[in-house]
């Protein structure tokens, strides 16, 4: 993997998996189990969880503990599938501004971070509905991936995007594996504006929150507590904040006492040199 | 302007959110039970959600009008506040709004009418005159050709001679002033940080100039107008940017004379000036959600649960941007906030 900030693709089914694998160049992680994991060169992750909400919520968990094995910083999340709508055409993609659980009356509200999208409510049912009865996208796994996502990622980070295989004049009796493929083939142009959108915003996130290596290098040589593990991280933070990272290589060369005294010689210096 | 609005579904008929929709037939339109479901909900960064903010259309609950914190404003009058908007269309990096709310998203409470109901109870309960402030929460003029602030609150008060509102603000968005009477109970107070100042932490707000302006066609319209010299950070370190390195008083000397070229001292209502200084709870909010900012790797100290920067010869300091001050306006004019 380079050094992208991820996405995380969450698909239902290996027959909408299967385009955005061969777009993205992903390989099947063979380490990866139970669920089938695909990554590739520009840190997307593709995960297929199973038909409905619980098999998306547990596999977005899933990948999500996975993935912090591997790296530790946060990624995008991203749930793509097909949905049937009372009122889009066949083919048309739709960006989730609210996602309803019908079965619990939840509701979700992913950020909306992305203009230039068709953006509508998203209804995750139990059973496929075929009456649609609202101006809605009914799909049967967004709630369950979103309520993981949030336990993941911040709500700017997680986002739906569904792509209409079925309404009241074209039945979902009629959609096979061909049709599955044109269906997801034909919106990877904006699945690919999303995806470099929620990449561009994990990069941000990663950028502005994680941790300077110097916090872990530091720590090392001390063996902090808890309360001295944030003293010297927000102490890091202070000296790459003020532009003054390369003061902290004479305090890695050095040997201390403690992490007391550490702490206590890293506040003095900041202090004599200004610090303000 | 707004990423998507959010309607509560209580005030979603209403004549004045029918108005605002109207203005935003392309913006993604979302209704919501209350609007606490996406502003006050876990798991949103406020940093992030700052690109990309959303407009939340709602009806207010419980107090409308509270009385306004310790130190701040200009009589020692009754001073209450009231918020019909939470958050602000700019991105003062100094602002205490990052680390007091979890969400970026601007919420716009409607029921204006209930606003002006409460300060209506307010006022018939004060024996002598008050003063309510507006804009503790947002910027009031920034969203008012969205809002129609002015056009419901500026009457409001106008019916109450005894009690004065201060907008504080730094917008220029004055249309709807200029279009109304000033009333001599209302105050449109503007902020300023220097140059170098407002550059570097001033995130979307209009330039100097283009408030000086504003703020001199209300002066000349007949509205009173305020300066609110404020925050004040002292560091010299925030001016050296290239050749025009200045101090801080050199910096404010020109911020002074830039103001009093286009602003007449002799009319105005009041000037001010406050150092940096944010709540506790909400610095440490602030600081989590910008560990990077050098603003924030500051030396800080806490003086009754307030966090400040701490500065080499304070009071000298201050007193010495006072007599600055004082070279333009005389003294009556002038307090210095808490």
């Amino acid at each position: 993997m380079t050094h992208r900030s991820g996405v995380n693709l969450v698909v239902a089914h290996a027959l909408e998996a299967k385009p955005l694998i061969g777009f993205f160049r992903l390989r099947r992680q063979l380490t990866a189990k139970p669920y089938p994991i695909y990554g590739g060169e520009e840190g997307i992750c593709l995960i297929v969880s199973g038909l409905g909400r619980k098999a998306a919520a547990a596999a977005t968990l899933h990948l999500g503990k996975w993935q912090a094995q591997q790296m530790g910083a946060v990624s995008g999340w991203l749930n793509i599938g097909i949905a049937g709508h009372q009122k889009l055409a066949i083919g048309e993609g739709i960006l989730a501004h609210k996602i309803i659980e019908r079965a619990s009356s939840s509701c979700f509200y992913p950020s909306q971070m992305f203009s230039g999208f068709h953006t509508g409510d998203v209804i995750s049912v139990d059973a496929p509905e075929l009456n649609y009865p609202e101006n809605a996208a009914y799909e049967m796994e967004a709630s369950g991936f979103y309520a993981s996502a949030m336990r993941l990622a911040n709500t700017e980070l997680a986002q739906v995007y569904k792509i209409i295989s079925d309404n009241p004049f074209n039945s979902i009796e009629k959609i096979d594996a061909r049709f599955v493929s044109d269906c997801m083939s034909g919106q990877i142009d904006q699945i690919q504006r999303l995806v470099s959108g929620l990449q561009e915003l994990a990069e941000v996130y990663n950028d502005a929150y994680q941790l300077p290596e110097a916090v872990m290098q530091l720590g090392s040589k001390v063996n902090p507590t808890v309360t001295q593990q944030l003293q010297l991280k927000r102490l890091v933070q202070r000296y790459h904040a003020l532009n003054r990272s390369d003061e902290l290589n004479d305090f890695l060369k050095k040997s201390f006492n403690s992490a007391r005294q550490l702490i206590a010689e890293l506040e003095l210096n900041m202090r004599q040199s200004g610090g303000r | 302007m707004f990423s998507a609005i959010y309607i509560e579904e209580e005030v979603a008929d209403t004549a004045r959110v029918e108005s605002i929709l109207q203005k935003f037939p392309d913006i993604p339109q979302i209704r919501c039970e209350r609007y606490a479901e996406i502003f006050n909900r876990k798991a949103q960064n406020f940093r992030l959600q700052k690109r990309a903010p959303a407009l939340i259309l709602a009806k207010k609950y419980g107090k409308l009008v509270l009385p306004a914190p310790a130190g701040y404003g200009f009589d020692a009058s009754a001073s209450y506040y009231f918020s019909h908007m939470l958050n602000c269309v700019y991105d003062c990096r100094y602002c205490f709004l990052q680390g007091m709310y979890r969400s970026a998203n601007y919420v716009l409470f409607t029921n204006y009418e209930d606003f002006g109901a409460a300060i209506d109870d307010v006022i018939a309960q004060s024996s002598g005159s008050s003063v309510f402030y507006s804009g503790y929460d947002c910027d009031s003029l920034a969203l008012d050709p969205v809002s129609n602030f002015c056009r419901f609150f500026i009457p409001e008060f106008s019916r109450h001679p005894q009690a004065t509102l201060e907008v504080r603000t730094k917008s220029t968005q004055i249309r709807h002033l200029l279009e109304m009477q000033p009333i001599p109970n209302c105050v449109i107070a503007m902020s300023f940080t220097p140059e170098g100042a407002a550059a570097r932490w001033e995130h979307k707000v209009p330039a100097i100039g283009k408030r000086i302006e504003a703020l001199g066609k209300l002066q000349k319209a007949g509205w009173k107008v305020a300066l609110r010299f404020e925050p004040i950070i002292f560091g010299s370190e925030i001016f050296e940017a290239g050749a025009k390195a200045i101090d801080t008083l050199a910096a404010y000397r020109q911020l002074f004379i830039e103001v009093f070229e286009k602003i007449d001292p002799s009319t105005v209502h009041s000037v001010s000036t406050g150092l940096f200084r944010v709540p506790l709870s909400y610095y440490k909010n602030i600081v989590k959600l910008y560990p990077d900012e050098a603003l924030f790797a500051r030396q800080t100290e806490t003086r009754q649960g307030l966090v400040l920067f701490s500065i080499d010869r304070e009071s000298e300091q201050l007193e010495a941007l006072e007599k600055l001050l004082f070279g333009f306006i005389n003294r009556q004019q002038y307090y210095r906030c808490a």
